[in-house]
């Protein structure tokens, strides 16, 4: 019987299409662990395998698409006339038709620089770390009322292969251990949490990582009991690296996205003009090794990845593109087209967002505040198409005359819109802090990373008082 | 409607695991879905695809352990269901286990499948599309105004079932229809932000309301156009259906799940007999409820759904249960755990939750009374659920001055206590089926920050 590679080789090459057609195949293996640690129990400890086929067919410039769960080289050349024939039937139906722009063909096999792989350790020794975490969190403090740790990795592999000719082998592997925790003072309960991810193997705990997450934790979380409701108002603050990213992803990122920025984002008309302070240049980097939002070499489209210079020094410089996208504004993909599983197409998602350091420091900033906040962790955030945001954060801090204060908030919320925000940004931390990940959602999950420095900037805190 | 008899693998594979004497649960599900993909005005694509999984537990006394495969090769499943077995005897005992579900006599649940949807032919679907495009071309034609619409219709026909080592065995078939629609509007440099809606239906029984639907939302794009900052909400504060049902799922009902009364993270812990809502409001929860979008014969461990009383005029009354949480506080399982797919472990979550309430006015006759507050129609940000805090911002919110509706409210923030409101609320007449599976009325409130 046929390998996989050869069967699609194979039914690819059977398929004839005309001069501009074309077909594409994307197998896409998943081998997943996941635990669930609460309070000293092990609630779930799972594994599990995902295999799957992607096809997707362009004829006449309308797409037809499937999934395959089986596959026999019968099945996988069914499932090709099948993609074509739904090609077909939308035709007449379509006001809009799709170009693909070019990209070089490559045969290649990439693998990331894991050095202690996932799949060589054993269930016992991830349950371990595991537990060991969740103890350290839960014995933090005396305060504390509950821990918990979520840890999951998964080991990816992928052929992705197009009538074009492109012939990659693609391997991934990504591993994150999330610590929450609760503390209990004066009838106060106080939540936190935090997440170490990475394209990483069990190296992701060396150093004591896990340790220091899980104090982390448990320090913000007995810290927060005493901390009061934010008032609310418009305040000049300080931004965290963590926060700093989450503009940068959430606010800032999807508008630039050019599926939403044709959808009518406020980033329409923008490229090669001023958007923004001079000071500010944002990257989309899909090659910084470790990061979780690392593609390993090309995107599912088989576009090489690359780090995108999407703001420099204020101006627009380029939206983030999948082929159809980049043919429809005649520029160059940005390798950005991105499918979580083999029952997703792919379409336009973010990488590691990365707001670039400037020259200040965070004490200087603290310096230039006469009333504000230092904010620090998120919790949630969510933005739209015109960059109006809502972040949620863990934890305030008062700065009052050019000092930190004493006094924390909890459950802060700041709001704003984000090319007002970025405009405002006086300035920001000479050193970056990147690392950080998030699980995007666009109609389907995509790892993402990134992060950047502090800065000093205006907005809407929404507090309880 | 499956080629593959997903039963016949599950019981087969269920001998083979109480042959080796451990205590096992085989969940499935398998879907076929045609999805046809709407962006920028036009349609993007069509797909078609057929999903399957398998999820074995398995335990031994009390260590278990959870693997899957979307395989459907026996030999395959076989050293999946193996490698369960394996990390039960690796991982460490867990003293609230207690076994799988028992069985337990059920009666099917009506309107949840349709067997048209598996037969819909394409072109129908792909014809609807133009009921969404014209309205929106129309309305941009009149206005002079650039809308750019996206989203998704998909057709979903399901098949799940579930066998264990304690003799439960059941499958049953489900459908939905899903409309996902958003709508984004410019003028100039001005954009409105993006409003989505979703039509969702057991059956494909909305296709006469697709062109007033697609038409209702391009109205409200535009009327989120010229939005106007409000530096501090005052007056009266109407939150709209899915606002509150929102505000309920991500607090409320999980504050009411035994998980979070066991783990003490809920404010409802040991409050039961107590009034602690509104006194009019009746809270169930109904996985039987007919056509519901949540429901279905049995949960995701096999114990027939049920409706549960979770407050009755103003009065806590029960909590959520699924076996192990059950089992834990020596009650009723309510039938209420739940999958997200076949790589999930099961979890407790609400069905279908109805808010029952005797409200007198409707939503028109409000505004008619606010002389000064606003209506907001959405809302981005964080709920909290340990004490129902919320803050965020408002989105499709207008200002309402005199009874009535003014502008529309851009960056402007929101911050209260849910379940304060559920229990200071007046609640509105004609409660309205959202797509939360929450069916609730509108209700409105005296807003003061610093409450």
């Amino acid at each position: 019987m046929l390998k996989m590679l050869d069967r699609l080789i194979t039914a690819i090459d059977s398929i004839q299409t005309k001069n501009d057609d074309y077909i594409e195949a994307r197998y896409h293996t998943r081998d997943t662990t996941s635990i669930q640690i609460e309070n000293r129990v092990v609630k779930n400890v799972s594994s599990g395998i995902t295999e799957g086929l992607s096809l997707r067919a362009l004829i006449n410039g309308s797409w037809g698409s499937m999934t395959l769960e089986g596959f026999t080289l019968s099945e996988i050349k069914q499932g090709f006339l099948k993609c074509i024939e739904l090609a077909k039937n939308s035709h007449p139906f379509k006001k809009r038709f799709v170009s693909l722009a070019e990209i070089p063909i490559n045969e290649d096999f990439v693998k990331p620089d894991i050095r202690i792989p996932i799949n060589e350790i054993s269930i016992s020794e991830k349950i371990d770390v595991c537990l060991e975490a969740e103890k350290n969190l839960q014995t933090h403090n005396k305060f504390m009322v509950q821990a918990s740790a979520n840890y999951f990795d998964t080991v990816d592999q992928k052929f992705i292969l197009t009538s074009e000719g492109t012939k990659l082998e693609l391997h991934d592997q990504k591993t994150t251990l999330l610590l929450s925790g609760v503390a209990k003072k004066n009838g106060i309960l106080s939540p936190a949490a935090s997440r170490m991810a990475g394209t990483k193997g069990f190296e992701i705990f060396d150093n004591d990582s896990s340790h220091l997450l899980s104090e982390e934790v448990g320090s913000r979380a007995v810290r927060l009991t005493e901390a009061s409701f934010a008032p609310s108002g418009y305040f000049t603050v300080i931004l965290g690296p963590q926060l700093t990213r989450l503009l940068a992803h959430e606010a800032f990122g999807h508008t630039n996205e050019a599926d939403l920025v044709s959808g009518g984002s406020v980033l329409q008309g923008k490229v090669n003009k001023k958007i923004c302070n001079k000071n500010i240049s944002i990257l989309d980097d899909a090659v910084y090794p470790g990061s979780f939002g690392w593609l390993p070499g090309y995107d599912d489209e088989g576009t090489p990845a690359q780090k995108t210079i999407m703001v420099d020094k204020g101006i627009l410089i380029t939206h983030l593109h999948n082929r159809e996208s980049a043919a429809e504004y005649t520029t160059t993909p940005t390798g950005n087209a991105r499918a979580f599983m083999h029952n997703n197409d792919p379409i336009i998602r973010m990488t590691n967002s990365v707001i670039l350091g400037g020259d200040s420091s965070l004490e200087e900033m603290i310096a230039e505040t006469t009333n504000g906040f230092l904010l620090e962790g998120r919790r949630m955030g969510q933005a739209d198409y015109s960059g109006e945001f809502m972040f949620g954060v863990q934890e305030g801090r008062q700065i009052l005359k050019g000092e930190l204060s004493d006094k924390y908030y909890r459950a802060v919320t700041i709001s704003g819109i984000a090319l007002d925000v970025l405009s405002k940004t006086r300035l920001l931390s000479e050193q970056i802090e990147r690392g950080f990940a998030g699980f995007c959602g666009k109609g389907q999950t995509a790892f993402t990373g990134g992060g950047g420095p502090f800065i000093l900037t205006e907005l809407n805190v929404g507090g309880k008082n | 409607m499956f080629s593959i008899d997903y039963y016949g693998l599950a019981e087969r594979l269920i001998n083979q695991i109480s042959n080796q004497g451990l205590e096992a649960e085989v969940y499935f599900i398998a879907a076929k879905r045609l999805q046809i993909s709407i962006e920028q005005n036009s349609i993007k694509s069509e797909r078609e695809e057929v999903t399957q999984g398998f999820t074995f537990r398995v335990a031994k006394g009390n260590q278990k352990g959870l693997t899957y495969s979307n395989s459907t090769d026996i030999n395959t499943l076989m050293k999946t269901v193996e490698l369960a077995a394996k990390i039960a005897k690796k991982s460490p005992e867990d003293p609230n286990w207690s076994g799988f579900t028992l069985p337990k006599p059920s009666y099917p649940v009506q309107g949840i499948y349709d067997e048209e949807i598996a037969h819909l032919s394409s072109e129908t679907i792909l014809e609807s599309i133009d009921m969404i495009i014209q309205p929106i071309k129309m309305i941009e034609e009149k206005n002079k105004i650039e809308i750019s619409t996206r989203g998704q219709i998909s057709l979903t026909t399901e098949l799940s079932g579930i066998i264990n080592t304690n003799g439960v065995n059941c499958q049953e078939k489900s459908s939905r229809v899903t409309l996902n629609l958003g709508n984004n509007c410019r003028r100039g440099e001005e954009v409105s932000g993006g409003i989505w809606d979703v039509l969702t239906s057991r059956k494909f029984d909305f296709i006469d309301k697709i062109e007033d639907f697609s038409q209702d939302l391009a109205q409200k794009a535009i009327a989120n156009l010229g939005g106007q900052k409000v530096p501090e909400l005052k007056g009266e504060i109407l939150l709209e259906p899915e606002v509150i049902a929102m505000l309920c799922k991500r607090s409320l009902l999980s504050a009411l799940s035994a998980e979070n009364i066991h783990t003490k993270r809920s404010p409802f812990v040991d409050r039961i007999g107590d009034q602690v809502f509104n006194s009019n409001l009746t809270l169930i929860d109904d996985g039987r409820l007919s056509e519901g979008l949540y429901s279905s014969t049995f949960d995701a461990e096999g114990f027939p759904r049920q409706k549960t009383i979770l407050a009755s005029k103003s009065y806590l009354k029960g909590f959520l249960f699924d076996n192990y949480y059950s089992n834990i506080f020596d009650t009723t399982n309510t039938g209420n755990s739940a999958r997200s797919g076949y790589a999930s472990r099961p979890y407790i979550a609400a069905t279908n939750l109805i808010l029952e309430v005797d409200g007198k006015l409707s939503l028109n006759e409000s505004i008619q009374d606010i002389t000064e507050g606003a209506i907001v129609g959405d809302f981005s940000g964080n709920v909290n659920m340990e004490n129902g805090e919320f803050s965020g911002v408002c989105k499709n919110s207008f200002a309402i001055e005199k009874g009535e509706i003014k502008f529309p409210l851009r960056d402007t923030t929101i911050a209260g206590n849910f379940y304060q409101i559920l229990s200071d609320a007046f609640f509105l007449k004609e409660p309205k089926d959202t797509y939360y599976g929450v069916r609730t009325p509108a209700c409105y409130f005296s807003y003061n920050l610093n409450s």
